[in-house]
């Protein structure tokens, strides 16, 4: 068969449910991708958004599943650039140089890994005290929180983000040997 | 201040410049530490994405008197899978069937704790979109006893001679921030923390909302003009004095539905002393934050 042939068994065309399943599946990927250039979950949510519509309009010239991941990436590597780019007239951001060996470095994490690494972090989290286990959410919990939680403990919000620090490395701390182990 | 450290004040968006600058410079040579900030994001991503677990019950959704059995809009759908899922959000229901319900969701615009101590203010009413201009003075960590409502700085602003108040100013390009259908609106809400210095005297605080057809850069001439008030489509303005002796960090939050055909939105922080007898003080904002709540409405 040559090249210009048609494959006597194309795969079938990907529907918009595929699309809705596939976006959802990979969307913590791109999530955890877009913050490896990006500087806060805002900017992360306003690409994810911005990407997420791209991605929609140009569906039909995804070919098979496999493809959406190193695709939607692709797509989401260069929505974060622009938003770099209009970041950079406000504020000092990592040089084009760093970014591009970030994205690399990003992109070698690949979903295996990144699944390896969510159920270590769901592990270590559960050794926490419930406190702590909420400390560690709050930032992810709404605006305020911190401050709020602090407030409730009757201690300074600086005082709770030094906290914080803390047990965010003690949590990495505990993934790295984790994941040692699972290696081994 | 340590490789680690600066990553941690990379990631909860407390660097200044001078730190950003130094970080780009070790990770431009260090393989390790550009893979420990890899790491340190995914992390974060995963805890952002265990909390959004936890908020499994869709609080957003709003109950309406009609009862059409209708399938949610696959675009809609899509596009509702990624706003306001900045984890506090729950993630909505893909093109599931739901009975007469407006769903609201939230796009966050920005949340300002002033944490640059760098950071460069306009002047005056802004130019253009995005950036803060007005009366700022500095961004400060603490002055005297006054310390920062959240994070580790805040703003300090210095009335202009002539001025009975201090202003901070931004301009919101709506054009960035499309709707997705006809069947949505949306409201903008805006939170903000002031803090006078001279308790002896009450101060006014102000959060003030203007929508106009403009783009960004048309709008500074008509704020100054006589002919602000025809040309604006909705405005909406909150004032709440501090009397003498209660002073402290003191929270405002205003809502303003944004009219069709709106292309900038205004944001409008004022503070002062109430009484025009009275010093020309200064005063401090922090934890500015702003977002849309959208409501798609089902026919």
């Amino acid at each position: 068969m040559t090249p210009s042939e048609p494959s006597p068994n194309p795969p079938p065309a990907l529907t918009q449910g595929d699309f809705v399943r596939l976006l959802m599946r990979n969307e913590p990927a791109l999530r955890a991708y877009s913050r490896s250039l990006l500087p806060d979950w805002h900017l992360v949510d306003e690409v994810i958004q911005e990407a997420s519509v791209t991605l929609w309009e140009k569906f039909d010239q995804l070919r098979d599943e496999a493809g959406f991941l190193p695709w939607a990436k692709v797509v989401v590597r260069f929505k974060c650039l622009s938003v770099i780019d209009r970041l950079r007239r406000d504020r000092h951001v990592f040089s084009d140089g760093v970014l591009e060996l970030l994205a690399e470095e990003a992109e070698a994490f690949d979903v295996e890994e990144r699944e390896r690494s969510m159920r270590a972090l769901r592990s270590c989290l559960e050794g926490f005290s419930p406190p702590h286990q909420e400390l560690l959410l709050a930032p992810y919990s709404g605006e305020g929180r911190v401050t709020m939680l602090a407030e409730q403990a009757g201690k300074s919000a600086n005082a709770l983000y030094k906290l914080l620090g803390r047990l965010r490395e003690k949590l990495a701390a505990c993934i790295e040997t984790r994941l040692q182990k699972e290696a081994l | 201040m340590n490789p680690n450290e600066l990553i941690q004040h990379y990631l909860h968006g407390v660097a200044t410049d001078a730190e950003v600058a130094e970080l780009d410079r070790l990770l431009a040579s260090d393989r390790a530490l550009r893979r420990k900030l890899i790491v340190e994001t995914g992390i974060d991503a995963g805890l952002c994405e265990i909390e959004r677990e936890r908020a499994s019950q869709p609080s957003v959704v709003v109950p309406r008197r009609s009862a059409w059995f209708s399938w949610r809009p696959l675009t809609a759908a899509a596009a509702g899978i990624v706003f306001g899922m900045f984890c506090t959000s729950v993630v909505f229901a893909y093109a599931v069937p739901r009975m007469g319900m407006d769903r609201h969701r939230v796009v966050p615009l920005f949340n300002e704790t002033f944490e640059d101590v760098k950071a460069v203010f306009g002047r005056g009413f802004p130019n253009d979109a995005d950036g803060w201009s007005g009366d700022f003075e500095a961004v400060v960590s603490t002055d005297g006893a006054i310390s920062p409502k959240e994070g580790q700085h805040m703003a300090r602003l210095a009335p202009i001679a002539g001025r009975k108040f201090c202003a901070a100013e931004r301009i919101v390009d709506l054009a960035k921030f499309p709707l997705i259908s006809s069947t949505e609106s949306r409201m903008v809400e805006v939170t903000a923390s002031f803090h006078g210095m001279d308790s002896d005297w009450a101060d006014r605080n102000q959060i003030r909302l203007a929508a106009f057809a403009e783009a960004p850069k048309d709008v500074k001439d008509i704020w100054n003009s006589d002919s602000r008030l025809d040309q604006v489509l909705q405005h909406l303005g909150r004032t709440v004095t501090v009397k003498p002796g209660e002073h402290g960090w003191q929270t405002l939050k205003v809502s303003m539905e944004i009219p069709t055909g709106a292309r900038s939105l205004v944001i409008h922080l004022g503070a002062g002393v109430a009484d025009d007898a009275g010093p020309k003080t200064l005063h401090y904002i922090d934890d500015v934050r702003a977002q849309f709540v959208i409501t798609e409405t089902t026919p």
